[in-house]
């Protein structure tokens, strides 16, 4: 290929990508593999509204009140993972739920969920919460917290 | 079309590597260059082999690793094979980064590392910029093993187009990311929210990361109880990211704002504990050492050279 056109080629290029960037941003607000966004930080949480887990019982341990999945770092310290990649997880289940999708579309979600847990007995809640970032930081409140639904279950190993 | 060249003539200038590729060392600055991005990818190979994925749940591959599927491998081979190969790809590409197929394998190691890293409920975006470069970087003309001055000019042109172009895309994400953070603060200051270039942006930021990422961040009280010493470092972000890719036509700036970036992602790492770590890696590989960063710069250049700045500059006293 002639520099010319090659350069022609590179510069397209990299105006393609910005194209497709802004159009995955724009119409679908979501990532479109190998291409993303890059929309990073953009938005200022002001008041966030989203689900999230409660636990209630891990084992022999009941908690009460329920331990919220913010501050159960113990089980992603053994799988070297993030409360965050869970997010998107949580909240398409906490969608599902309440647009009372059929059992078998939320079923796969919840295991994915649960198979956070270590083996045994566990209960936990599926709730829907909105909070204020910074009062959320100095005292753990929520502006709001609805029970979406519970699951109870057993493990194995 | 009239609009465009003047736009294209009298605002973005545009570097000429054909001019630039006559300059022998122009020339070996570039193609140090890339061997200093092939003899540094072995440091993320051990970052990658030296994380545990064993005990990580819910891993569903990507379309990349159909091969996982096919083979019906164990979880635990998976990570093994790929491990083994992103190593023997990396140490490949530090001793024949000259010859194509080294340069194809590490990117195909690298598509795959970053496919499995994606296969955990998100996507991961630490590798893009990696992935993208080794891409680029494929493509580039053989000039290693002659004498520079034997190259043909032909293929040095493309050799620094090629530089040029991973370069640009490298900026481009941050462009999108500024461009981004512009759009969003306009929504939420016409919503009446507390937006970008507020003075508890940052605090909120910061607040609203920390307890989901369920880590102590060295200056995240700091910041909480004190957003009026962090806000103007937060509010220039924006400013410093949209125009990242103004220094692909104004290289004299590239190792500035690299610098800045590289300061900015370890501020990210100090405020809330996510780490940037492949972004800081291709930031001072790509533009520390940059073919196109002239050799000496004054102040006075680089003042003109900056973005709207330097236009208003030149408006006003005249070019430089």
């Amino acid at each position: 290929m002639h520099y010319t056109h090659l350069k022609r080629v590179v510069v397209l290029g990299i105006i393609a990508y910005f194209c497709v960037s802004v159009t995955i941003e724009v119409i679908d607000r979501a990532e479109m593999y190998p291409f993303f966004s890059w929309r990073l930080f953009a938005v200022v949480p002001n008041e966030v509204d989203t689900y999230t887990i409660e636990i209630s019982r891990l084992g022999n341990l009941v908690y009460d009140p329920a331990l919220r999945l913010m501050d159960a770092q113990f089980l992603f310290a053994n799988n070297k993972q993030q409360q965050t990649e869970y997010e998107l997880l949580i909240n398409n289940l906490g969608r599902a739920l309440t647009r009372n999708s059929p059992r078998q579309d939320t079923a796969q979600l919840h295991q994915r969920i649960e198979a956070l847990f270590p083996p045994g007995a566990f209960a936990y809640a599926v709730v829907r919460v909105t909070y204020d970032s910074l009062e959320y930081w100095h005292d753990r409140s929520y502006q709001s917290r609805d029970v979406i639904e519970t699951f109870s279950g057993t493990r194995g190993n | 079309m009239r609009l465009l060249q003047y736009i294209t003539r009298h605002i973005l200038q545009p570097l000429s590597l054909t001019h630039l590729a006559h300059d022998a060392e122009v020339m070996q600055k570039a193609r140090m260059l890339v061997s200093y991005y092939y003899y540094a990818m072995p440091l993320m190979a051990l970052w990658f082999v030296y994380t545990s994925f064993l005990a990580r749940e819910n891993f569903d591959p990507m379309w990349p690793l159909a091969w996982v599927e096919w083979l019906s491998l164990e979880y635990i081979s998976v990570i093994l094979v790929l491990k083994l190969a992103f190593v023997a790809a990396t140490l490949g590409a530090v001793f024949f980064h000259h010859h194509r197929w080294a340069r194809i394998l590490l990117f195909v190691a690298l598509w795959q590392v970053h496919a499995f890293e994606s296969s955990f409920l998100a996507l991961n975006h630490q590798w893009y910029l990696l992935l993208y470069t080794s891409c680029i970087f494929i493509f580039l003309p053989n000039i290693w093993h002659t004498d520079i001055a034997h190259v043909a000019h032909d293929a040095r042109r493309r050799f620094l187009l090629f530089i040029w172009g991973a370069q640009a895309i490298v900026m481009l994400t941050y462009t999108l990311a500024g461009l981004w953070k512009f759009v969003f603060a306009y929504g939420q200051y016409m919503a009446g929210e507390v937006h970008t270039f507020a003075m508890e942006a940052f605090a909120y930021q910061v607040a609203n990361w920390g307890p989901r990422l369920q880590e102590d961040a060295l200056l995240a009280p700091f910041i909480i109880n004190n957003p009026e010493v962090a806000w103007p470092f937060y509010a220039l972000l924006p400013f410093l990211q949209l125009f990242a890719i103004w220094v692909m036509v104004r290289p004299s700036l590239q190792r500035v704002w690299a610098v800045l970036l590289i300061l900015f992602h370890i501020g990210t790492f100090l405020a809330m504990h996510i780490s940037f770590t492949q972004f800081v890696f291709i930031l001072a590989i790509l533009f520390f050492n940059s073919p196109f960063v002239p050799a000496r710069t004054t102040a006075r250049e680089l003042l003109y050279d900056l973005p709207v700045i330097g236009h208003l500059l030149s408006w006003r006293l005249g070019r430089r």
